[in-house]
């Protein structure tokens, strides 16, 4: 029975590690669980177990395959809503089937509350988390737009020049320098030790020529490290605790339980997975599994006159700011402004006026709702997801933002817009963990440290404590070397 | 003057009323989905070779994933047959033309995401060769100015 590919990474059995005792156990390998790991294997002689749900499905088989996973992720959760929640379970988790967009959350992001009072003000602000962001950019050799330090200071420059824009976009940057800019991105604009330079194939969920950065073909070290143990295709399934501290994790493999210890446990699965993880062991309460969100997208297309658009260098070329921040936040969600490289609706029908269009996807903040939860479901390790949005406060986003963009657009030679769709998922989930110095709205600390277990740390973007407009992704993985750094 | 109509010639009217809409039901039926792909795209782009096989390898691969068997499939059908798609397309009532629009809009970018038809229009003259749906680096539109 094919496996994965075990060879790749230091792929231990089950039975052999049951009731061993390691320094660290980390539940999950997505971009929280493996940027922790990196920052971890900073410091020397820890022993670290990886417990991973999925099996190592290389690049080459998910290509083969045409699939990031060999599990349907719907499988494993129920839930009443057609919402879709969408992630990959396997090595790597999200760093496979993301599309490579590493914005860093805004300056005021991080204080919604003290701002515009509402939702949560971070712990921890845009200052604290800059060299963290540096670090991660780094790490996946970003992509990015010098200019964009106009408005996110930056200690170093991005690791790579940005990508070629494309006719929309060269004209909104002459006419919006301050608000318009080149998509930071990890599809390489510059091949790499380890992955070509993207050539816009349009497919960034399974990169067919894999540019984009991935654990597979960037981060594959970090578990092949001799003190690193990775345990595929098992099952967190419960923690066992006493006074502040856990004890052990234990896990299914096989259709058997198996039981570790450790003196540090990290929590990686993903904003459904990762609470209820908790909620199985009866160390749920509080907030934990509440306020699941993610942002609220919408698809728009401008016709426009003799504009012939398309030509940038990868999939998703330019970000608008400019209705991103403003004193509208009381009231209505911020919005990111993305300008597609790609036709998600087709071509124009017209005789060569085919790419005579301007595609944009626009994502909304949401406001976290306790009620849109995690709970635990009625078959053991099933959890069951319960969605109450979107919000008036994302829907008075999209009114918002569709009012402004026939001013945004002016500098395009717009024909006319249409909003194409509402679109039904971002794959962003995140917040059932959220982060805080006050454990009644919260449930790790600054550090991502469990409030009431101590030897618990909470890594992904289930931490996030508000949602913004901008993709998780990067943020998630900045925090973990923070977290790291710090703890270890 | 008075319409006298007996019940045998009421009954056969009916009767030829079905049959007529059942021959024209099984007509469109009949119409092939790769039929009006061919047409939309003629329609679209203008004339050009390419091979049969390719041509029906595309219509294959670009018409496995939708659904094609209810309302938007008999449209399509009923629009091919009669010649009405272009019109359908570009005006048509709502409802319809909305199915028509998005069909031929996605048909024309798969087609040129994944066949070499942009190098044959611009070059006026050759054989339009159909890669395959997963092919890298599709966009034929992009550009990399050498990085400095």
């Amino acid at each position: 029975m094919w496996s994965g590919d075990l060879a790749l990474v230091n792929s231990i059995d089950a039975e052999a590690i049951n009731g061993e005792h390691f320094d660290i156990v980390i539940i999950g390998s997505g971009f929280g669980s493996s940027f922790f790991l990196f920052q971890a294997l900073q410091k020397s002689g820890l022993r670290i177990l990886v417990i991973e749900r999925g099996r190592h499905n290389s690049w080459e088989w998910q290509v083969e395959h045409q699939d990031n996973s060999n599990i349907d992720h719907n499988t494993t959760f129920s839930g009443s809503s057609d919402k879709p929640w969408n992630f990959t379970i396997g090595l790597g988790g999200g760093t496979n089937c993301w599309f490579g967009q590493a914005n860093r959350l805004h300056p005021t992001d991080f204080r919604l509350k003290t701002l515009y009072g509402v939702g949560q003000d971070w712990p921890i602000d845009y200052d604290e988390m800059e060299p963290w962001y540096a670090q991660a950019e780094t790490i996946m050799s970003i992509s990015g737009d010098p200019e964009l330090s106009a408005i996110f200071p930056r200690s170093i420059p991005y690791p790579q020049p940005p990508h070629r824009m494309s006719a929309a976009d060269r004209v909104m940057k002459q006419a919006q320098p301050d608000m318009h800019f080149v998509m930071p991105t990890a599809r390489a604009r510059v091949a790499t030790e380890t992955r070509p330079a993207c050539c816009c194939s349009m497919r960034c969920n399974l990169c067919p020529s894999n540019a984009k950065f991935t654990v597979n073909n960037s981060m594959l070290p970090t578990y092949q490290h001799p003190n690193v143990s990775v345990c595929l295709e098992s099952t967190a399934l419960r923690f066992n605790g006493g006074g502040n501290s856990i004890q052990s994790l234990v896990f299914e493999n096989r259709g058997k339980e198996h039981e570790v210890k450790a003196d540090l446990f990290v929590l990686g699965a993903n904003s459904i997975h990762s609470p209820a993880i908790l909620m199985q062991s009866d160390m749920g309460g509080g907030l934990t599994g509440r306020g699941l969100h993610e942002g609220y997208g919408i698809g728009v297309e401008a016709y426009v006159d003799g504009l012939d658009n398309f030509d940038g260098s990868t999939i998703t070329t330019g970000v608008n700011y400019s209705q991103y921040d403003g004193p509208f936040r009381s009231e209505s969600g911020s919005a990111m402004i993305s300008f597609e490289n790609r036709w998600p609706f087709g071509l124009r029908p017209e005789k060569g006026r085919w790419r005579q269009i301007v595609p944009l996807t626009i994502v909304i903040e949401e406001l976290p709702d306790a009620e849109s939860r995690v709970l635990p479901g009625k078959k053991s390790d099933i959890p069951e997801v319960i969605y109450n949005g979107p919000s008036d406060y994302a829907l008075k986003g999209v009114e918002r933002v569709m009012a402004a963009l026939p001013q945004i657009l002016s500098p395009l030679p717009v024909e006319e817009i249409f909003l194409r769709n509402r679109r039904r998922t971002e794959s962003h989930h995140q917040g059932t963990l959220r982060m805080g110095r006050d454990a009644a709205t919260s449930v790790v600390d600054e550090h991502q440290i469990h409030h009431r277990w101590r030897n618990l740390v909470a890594v992904g973007a289930s931490v996030f404590p508000t949602c913004t407009s901008s993709g998780p992704s990067l943020t998630a993985a900045a925090l973990s070397l923070r977290a790291a750094d710090h703890i270890l | 003057m008075a319409l006298t109509v007996n019940r045998r010639q009421l009954t056969g009217g009916l009767l030829g009323l079905i049959a007529i809409s059942a021959a024209g039901v099984g007509c469109v039926m009949s119409y092939e989905i790769a039929d009006y792909i061919w047409q939309a795209l003629f329609r679209m782009l203008g004339d050009f070779d390419m091979a049969e096989a390719d041509m029906a390898a595309f219509s294959d691969d670009f018409t496995r994933p939708i659904d094609l068997e209810g309302w938007t499939g008999w449209m399509l059908r009923a629009g091919g047959l009669s010649h009405m798609d272009g019109y359908l397309t570009a005006t048509g009532p709502p409802g319809v033309h909305e199915r028509f629009e998005g069909f031929d809009r996605s048909l024309l970018g798969a087609f040129i995401l994944s066949t070499n038809f942009l190098d044959v229009y611009e070059q006026g003259r050759g054989t339009v060769v159909y890669y395959g749906p997963n092919v890298p680096c599709s966009n034929p539109f992009s550009k990399f100015d050498p990085v400095s």
